[in-house]
């Protein structure tokens, strides 16, 4: 016989043996079955489904599951109304353990051991209410009768217990526990328990006395020797001023658990109240979480001020302005690639790191206070300080690049004990403004400075290529073109590169260095002209020559030998004058003007050539007759600018 | 012989306005595109003769058109300083590049009489051109030969933009309308062709130039009830191996010199 055929009947004989059948009449029953043959089976009336007990009548479920070598058994019978539990119930729950030994004979024997527990009472509309009954032991337990090893009593009131309870456990002869208490109708605990066991082979007998939930006093009783717990004085005052509605401390609302009670008195419920009587659990195939709750307890609350409520905003602002100006700025700025460049930059980074680290931190604290248990913590106490001591951690603040350099961010001292949590992040908050508006500066002024380096460079290697271009341009000149190189490049502005290299200030640099550029820039321009004005005379000629072509005569409109005369005033008078000023131009903006002049000049008498009327035959003689050449410069301009 | 300006623009004004004599009727029109090349030629002999040498492809390679190729020469007469009496001969070769089209292959011989005389002021050069021809003309399709007679005047102006600066001496701006009328007894058949066209010329020397511009052609076509109108780009150079041009400028344009 294989182990799975073996543990098949075994469990097959434990399910159709153990329980009783065929004792409802008149019913369904539904029969589950699993690899190890049948699983449980559901004795009902009317109609079973998967997610709600059927409406009414009797019912009873028998189960059992298998996790390794244990066999979990389980038996729920009682009645039910309205798809509730009404009227007395009965919870059983087996844990077994088997094994298989050598028999006396051929056959072998089979041993278990385990623990049967039973909760026994009545429900009303599902509701657990009067006496409710557990007991657990081996193998088989009777809540009704007093010999079992684990007895619970409680009397329940709406599923809660709210009336006196009694705990007996003698499990071990040598150390039991006996507990006596009461629940107020809200399941809140209430009167005095009592509780009696042993400790340190002593034993003792530990008396709570409830107030509001509450435990307001405890004693504890050792062979003959009576101790109060050292918080008596301290709750009672709380308790006292928490009845006072003006008072900073109140009753909370909020219930908690047993890990109010220290010591053994939390234990204890915990383990006897929470853990077995009111935590009975069962297979799936029972749809109903019936819960048979427990004693619950009161803290003190400490409600926030309005003053805490208004710094808390007060705090969350500041928090939020800090945040969104640093965010801001390593958002917009490199200041993570920029900062080894200088070490006061690096050092203002880490430090504006550091206050933004604080700041999300300060928000979070901010945003957990919201939290409605934050109220039952003391805020100037625990966890409060501990907060407080986070956010002093890494007020410490070195450079990365250049670690050499310290800065410290302002701490709160949370050893004090009137220091109150609101105000102090509130005043750590505010305290980091100054160094942020002093870093914020420093940063200013060095990417300033950059900007400025930065600029000059760039300016600089305009500069460099714009008088390597000029260079180029003038090196072969002649004629105009080799005397302004002589005259200005070679002159002026070499005489400005010198300048500008011993400039000192960024804006006297930005500003020679600007005007070189304009300088060699306009030097550059002006190139073409000086061909122009070096073959001004031959221009002139070739131009009258070219206009006075027409192209529907093929002749000349103008006779050349008429104009000879004009022309060789012209070319020995004017023009040399015009190229005279050019030469002796004294300065840049001198020497566009002239060149300009002159090549306006130049133009005007190409069409004057063409001017027919009177007064242009009568401006033409005078000219032909004058030899001042500044006369004659007036007399053409002022004639052609009404032409 | 010369007229002023004024009345130049007026008779201009008035031709193109009663050039269209159909266009009144609400007659269907249709619309082509098409180009032409022209070559023309006056090449004075002397003093009294010249000849006149003119050729011109129409529409070659244009899609859906009739391709023309046509040659004219003439015998100039040199009758005064500012007119010319011209008879000739022309050649017209005609052949649809589109089978589709209505028409068929046709050759004609035309012969031509012409009298032109030309007028210039300050600004304006206009020319009015009269000619008679006498055409005969040849289907390809086995139909009867065709002779016909029409006659046509053209009127153009010039505007050399040499007056307004020195640097656009060599552009000028021309237009001209021409009405060609059937010499025929049903007076449904009298019209036969307007043309109207300006253009932007450039001239190189006076016996070289070269036009570029727009002609409108509104063209009773046989058998077709409507007008055609022809939308065409017309290229044109003129090479006169005459002093025409020259002689006929010379005397106005060259400014009265106070110096001589």
């Amino acid at each position: 016989m294989t182990d799975f055929f073996r543990l098949s009947f075994l469990l097959t004989v434990a399910v159709l043996s153990g329980w009783p059948n065929g004792l409802l009449h008149g019913q369904s029953t539904k029969v589950y079955s699993d690899a190890f043959g049948v699983q449980g089976r559901i004795t009902f009336t009317g109609e079973l489904r998967d997610s709600v007990l059927p409406e009414k009548g009797p019912y009873l479920l028998e189960w059992r599951r298998v996790e390794g070598d244990t066999l979990y058994t389980y038996r729920i019978s009682g009645t039910l109304k309205n798809n509730l539990p009404h009227g007395t119930w009965t919870r059983e729950e087996g844990d077994w353990r088997y094994a298989l030994v050598p028999g006396k004979d051929i056959r072998p024997a089979l041993e278990t051991e385990g623990v049967h527990e039973v909760w026994k009472g009545r429900f009303e509309a599902g509701r657990a209410e009067g006496l409710w009954r557990y007991a657990a032991g081996a193998p088989l337990v009777n809540p009704e009768r007093n010999d079992s090893p684990l007895r619970i009593e409680a009397r329940m009131r709406k599923g809660v217990i709210a009336g006196d309870f009694q705990v007996t456990d003698r499990r071990d002869p040598a150390a039991p526990v006996i507990i006596e208490g009461r629940c107020d109708e809200n399941g809140v605990a209430a009167g005095t328990w009592i509780l009696r066991y042993r400790e340190d082979g002593a034993e003792v007998t530990e008396r709570i006395t409830f107030d509001a939930g509450i435990a307001a006093e405890r004693t504890f009783e050792r062979g003959g020797i009576s101790e109060s717990d050292g918080r008596t004085k301290e709750l009672k005052v709380l308790l006292n001023a928490a009845r006072d509605s003006a008072a900073a401390v109140r009753i909370g609302s909020e219930n908690f658990g047993p890990e109010t009670l220290t010591g053994k008195a939390g234990a204890f419920t915990s383990r006897y109240l929470y853990a077995l009587f009111g935590a009975p659990h069962g297979p799936e195939e029972f749809p109903l979480d019936i819960a048979l709750k427990p004693p619950v307890f009161k803290r003190f609350e400490f409600p926030l001020s309005e003053e805490e409520v208004v710094l808390r905003a007060k705090t969350e602002e500041a928090a939020e302005a800090v945040l969104s100006v640093l965010e801001a700025l390593f958002e917009e700025r490199n200041l993570e690639i920029e900062r080894a460049r200088s070490p006061e930059l690096d050092l203002a980074v880490a430090f504006l790191q550091a206050v933004r680290s604080r700041m999300r931190k300060v928000e979070d604290l901010m945003s957990a206070s919201r939290d409605p248990l934050f109220t039952y913590i003391d805020r100037n106490h625990g966890g409060a300080a501990e907060n407080l001591r986070a956010l002093n951690r890494g007020a410490e603040v070195r450079g990365k690049f250049y670690e050499e350099d310290v800065r410290r961010l302002d701490t709160v001292a949370t050893a004090s004990s009137d220091t109150r949590y609101f105000r102090a992040v509130y005043d750590l908050t505010k305290a980091a403004e100054p160094g942020i508006t002093r870093c914020l500066r420093t940063i200013d002024g060095i990417f300033a400075d950059f900007k400025k380096e930065g600029e000059l460079k760039a300016l600089e290697a305009r500069i460099t290529d714009s008088a390597a271009l000029l260079d180029s341009l003038y090196a072969d000149a002649s004629g105009m073109a080799a005397f302004i190189a002589e005259r200005f490049i070679a002159g002026q502005i070499t005489d400005d590169l010198r300048a500008y290299a011993n400039t000192d200030g960024y804006t006297e640099a930005l500003e020679a260095g600007s005007k070189l550029l304009r300088d060699m820039d306009t030097l550059r321009s002006l190139y073409p002209d000086w061909e122009k004005i070096d073959r001004a005379e031959q221009n002139l000629e070739e131009g009258y020559r070219y206009f006075a072509y027409n192209p529907y005569t093929g002749e000349r409109d103008i006779e050349l030998k008429v104009k000879v005369r004009f022309l060789r005033k012209v070319k020995t008078v004017l023009l040399p004058y015009l190229k005279t000023q050019v030469r002796e131009s004294g300065n840049l903006h001198n020497l566009v003007e002239s060149t300009d002049r002159f090549l306006r000049t130049e133009s005007e008498l190409l069409r004057f050539a063409f001017l027919d009327e009177r007064s242009d035959k009568r401006v033409e003689r005078r000219l032909r007759k004058e030899d001042q050449p500044a006369r004659m410069y007036r007399i053409f301009t002022a004639h052609m600018k009404d032409r | 012989m010369e007229i002023p300006l004024r009345c130049t623009a007026l008779i201009a004004l008035a031709f193109a306005l009663f050039s269209f004599p159909e266009r009144a009727d609400a007659q269907q029109y249709t619309d082509k595109t098409g180009w032409w090349l022209i070559y023309f030629g006056d090449n004075k002999l002397n003093d009294k003769f010249g000849l006149h040498t003119e050729a011109q492809l129409r529409n070659h390679f244009a899609e859906n058109q009739v391709e023309t190729s046509l040659f004219r020469l003439g015998l100039n007469m040199y009758t005064s300083k500012s007119t010319i009496a011209t008879v000739g001969y022309g050649y017209f070769y005609n052949e649809p590049n589109d089978t589709e089209l209505p028409f068929a292959i046709t050759r004609e011989h035309r012969i031509w009489q012409q009298f032109l005389t030309r007028h210039k002021s300050r600004q304006l050069f206009t020319e009015h051109r009269y000619r008679l021809e006498q055409r005969f003309i040849e289907f390809g399709d086995g139909q009867p030969s065709l002779t016909d007679h029409r006659m046509r005047y053209r009127f153009q102006v010039i505007f050399p933009f040499y007056t307004l600066s020195p640097y656009l001496r060599h552009y000028f701006l021309a237009g001209y309308n021409e009405v060609m009328l059937n010499l025929r007894s049903n007076s449904a058949e009298i019209y036969d062709r307007n043309r109207l066209y300006v253009a932007l010329g450039y001239q190189v020397s006076p016996k070289l130039n070269f036009q570029l511009g727009y002609m409108n052609q509104a063209a009773r076509q046989p058998g077709l009830a409507s007008l055609e109108i022809n939308h065409l780009l017309q290229a044109t150079v003129s090479y006169n191996m005459d002093d025409l041009m020259r002689t006929f400028f010379r005397p106005a344009d060259r400014p009265e010199n106070p110096d001589r």
